[in-house]
């Protein structure tokens, strides 16, 4: 029922006119009665009454959803403003698009490197262990034989892995190409959890030395670029590989390939 | 002369003995009164107008016996326990007054 007041505000107001109509002829009524004449009766019950404009819109402000009202004329007077000057609306306008683009880009990389959880199992869980020469002041490599000393050694840790980068020379087929990757000790899925989207993660007696090389690789850029793939001529299962797992080593899944002569 | 916050008071134990427009209201008052409370009109219907907002006061139009057309107000249920609520506090008030004008040297 409320609301109706709103949208129809000349029958509020007319209805408001009659009541205060109602309640001066009243008065006027009740003096004539008491003797006075109609044109006393009249000023009399006018002053008596008051204010009457102010006493209307003092009830105006107690109209159901005035506010609304209020509302909309504060956001139409400021339209109207800010189109008289259009230089300071630029400038806002300018302000507020900065504003909120450099907080969202804050946010966003906030959001990716501090918020959202790794995309492995048990994140929490997961500790980055790294050589650390005070004296250089940088943190150095590990050799693998030191690896494998903590690797047997330690009691802390469920399980650890090692990874260094590492460049690959691609030189088959079609021209040959430069990609980044990893070199991996075998234990590397297993350690972070990521399940691999196609075939099978590194064995452990491929990390021994002799053993065939084995690669995963990715579609996105992080192992290999995935344009060395476009238009090459890989074999169709290739090819349904690639677009089965597209995005990148981290937050993807991963597939495996045997390596084919010239691969490494 | 009226204290103020009383006015919504009266209005609504006077609308609570049945529907009656604004200018009964303030008739009525002056009389139980005997004329020791008057009512500015101009205050009047801001005041009616707030209390039917808040939902204590349901209005409707009727005739009245003089044959014209007037806004009459009545007590919702809200109404009856916020003038009980309100009554309660000023006897509370009253009282507590009085204890401390009529304490004896």
């Amino acid at each position: 029922m409320k609301w109706k007041s709103w949208f129809n505000r000349r029958r509020w107001e007319r209805q408001m006119d009659a009541e205060f109509q109602f309640h001066l002829e009243s008065q006027i009524n009740d003096y004539v009665e008491q003797g006075l004449s109609r044109e006393d009766a009249q000023s009399r019950a006018r002053r008596e009454f008051g204010g009457l404009d102010l006493a209307k819109e003092e009830c105006r402000d107690q109209r159901p959803f005035e506010w609304l009202d209020h509302l909309l004329r504060d956001f139409r007077y400021a339209a109207r403003s800010l189109r008289k000057s259009p230089g300071f609306t630029a400038a806002a306008i300018l302000t507020l698009a900065l504003g909120i683009g450099a907080n969202t880009a804050i946010f966003t990389v906030l959001h990716g490197v501090v918020l959202t959880p790794l995309p492995y199992r048990d994140p929490d869980r997961l500790v980055l262990i790294a050589l650390y020469n005070r004296t250089l002041g940088y943190p150095t490599s590990l050799s693998y034989p030191d690896f494998l000393d903590w690797e047997r050694e330690s009691h802390s840790f469920e399980q650890i892995t090692a990874y260094t980068p590492h460049g690959f020379d691609l030189t088959s087929p079609g021209t040959a190409e430069h990609v980044d990757g990893y070199e991996v000790s075998a234990s590397f899925f297993s350690t972070l959890g990521v399940k691999l989207a196609l075939g099978r993660g590194f064995l452990r007696e491929e990390d021994h030395v002799g053993w065939a090389p084995a690669a995963v690789i990715s579609s996105g850029n992080i192992t290999f670029s995935s344009t060395v793939f476009h238009g090459s001529n890989w074999s169709n299962s290739w090819k349904i590989i690639m677009r089965s797992a597209p995005g990148s080593v981290i937050s993807r899944p991963l597939i495996r390939i045997l390596p084919s002569p010239g691969f490494m | 002369m009226l204290l103020q916050g009383t006015l919504d008071m009266l209005i609504l134990k006077v609308a609570a003995l049945g529907p009656i427009h604004g200018y009964a209201i303030v008739r009525r008052i002056q009389q139980i009164s005997r004329d020791a409370l008057e009512i500015r009109q101009g205050s009047l219907y801001p005041a009616l107008y707030r209390l039917e907002n808040r939902g204590w006061l349901k209005s409707e139009w009727k005739i009245t016996e003089g044959g014209r057309e007037a806004k009459f107000y009545s007590l919702t249920k809200t109404g009856k326990q916020q003038l009980k609520a309100e009554t309660a506090e000023w006897k509370r008030l009253c009282d507590a007054i009085s204890l401390v004008l009529e304490t004896v040297d």
